[in-house]
């Protein structure tokens, strides 16, 4: 970062402005929320119980494989295998995110803000503009999303879906809207960027195209491994001092 | 307590370190440029695994997905803002859905 000591050193700031920023990723958690309520009730889990693991574990793909796996009448221990195996890529995540936070930031503070990141709450927030985020930012950014997580899924165990098929269908792509937002203006003038991600992007399709590789690797690992080697390369060609012009530090 | 609950409490546990233990562990620590520049990518990385192959997938068919991925890239290209984007996308792919439907 010593190149660029010359700059002034920005942060994102306010509650209420990391709320402003989650709200429309939070939009794109219905779907999936309502619809884990609604397997959970098929599963015969309560409401309180499906509710209770939406709150404290917070992280979709594991609770779907996890009802689904209950289903099967899958021992517990395999189920926690699957699930720890799953979110393994949250270290990568985690340990790219922990250099944006201040360093006074306090432990319990610290603590929430990790404890509730997930893929897509890591990727709006790493992508912002400023050099630090404050854990208040952090933690409106997170409160919208932990919200609407908890609360579709309350709603899709309680009524089912509210929204009509096709529609449910066509949100699908909500998610994806939020992704390419996301990277587009970031990578649109940065080529370095942009190369790591179509690398990426090469080998997590690669992984899916080829049948022994698609059986074998979950989605989890699959980001574990194609994103590791893609910032790896990224880290390995482009070690040369870095350009002011780039978003991140 | 219930099987779920329980079952709910050690998901959260094999879950929840590795969201937690990297802040804590890296965060005061002086990384090699090396790990940074690695770190430094990660984001982007992380958005090309997310984004492909499943977008092409996403609303329901092939075409209404590839629809909504093109209307999100335009929009996006043209820097309008996250909502914009989301809206357009859904519309793009719903007007295809209905239309292959008929």
């Amino acid at each position: 970062m010593t190149e660029r000591l010359k700059l002034e050193t920005t942060i994102a700031k306010g509650f209420l402005r990391g709320i402003k920023i989650g709200t429309p990723l939070a939009i794109t958690y219905i779907p999936g929320a309502f619809a884990f309520g609604i397997l959970a009730k098929t599963a015969g889990l309560t409401l309180w119980e499906c509710v209770f693991m939406s709150f404290i574990v917070f992280a979709g793909a594991s609770q779907f494989v996890a009802v689904n796996l209950i289903t099967l009448g899958t021992p517990m221990a395999e189920i926690l295998v699957a699930v720890g195996v799953l979110n393994m890529r949250h270290l990568l995540m985690s340990s790219s995110m922990s250099k944006r936070i201040p360093l006074n930031t306090r432990f319990l503070e610290k603590f929430w803000i990790f404890f509730e990141m997930t893929d897509e709450s890591f990727t709006l927030a790493s992508l912002q503009k400023e050099d630090y985020l404050s854990p208040k930012f952090l933690i409106g950014l997170n409160f919208p999303l932990h919200l609407t997580w908890v609360l579709g899924t309350f709603l899709g165990w309680a009524g089912g879906s509210a929204l009509p098929d096709s529609l449910q269908e066509s949100m699908g792509i909500a998610i994806y809207a939020i992704f390419i937002g996301l990277l587009v203006p970031s990578v649109r003038d940065n080529v370095k960027a942009l190369t790591v991600t179509v690398i990426a992007m090469s080998l997590s399709t690669y992984i899916k195209l080829v049948p022994c590789l698609a059986e074998r690797i979950n989605k989890g690992l699959s980001i574990m491994i194609t994103a590791g080697i893609a910032a790896l390369f990224g880290a390995i060609v482009f070690s040369k001092k870095k350009n002011k012009d780039e978003v991140l530090s | 307590m219930t099987k779920i609950i329980i079952l709910s409490l050690l998901m959260m546990l094999v879950t929840a370190p590795s969201r937690i233990l990297p802040a804590f562990l890296l965060a005061e620590r002086k990384l090699p440029p090396f790990i940074k520049s690695f770190l430094h990518y990660v984001p982007y990385a992380i958005l090309g695994s997310l984004i492909f192959p499943d977008i092409l997938k996403s609303a329901g068919n092939i075409y209404s997905s590839v629809a909504g991925a093109i209307a999100a890239f335009i929009l996006a290209w043209f820097g309008r803002s996250t909502l914009t984007v989301l809206v357009g996308a859904i519309l793009a792919a719903f007007v295809i859905s209905h239309f292959g439907s008929l």
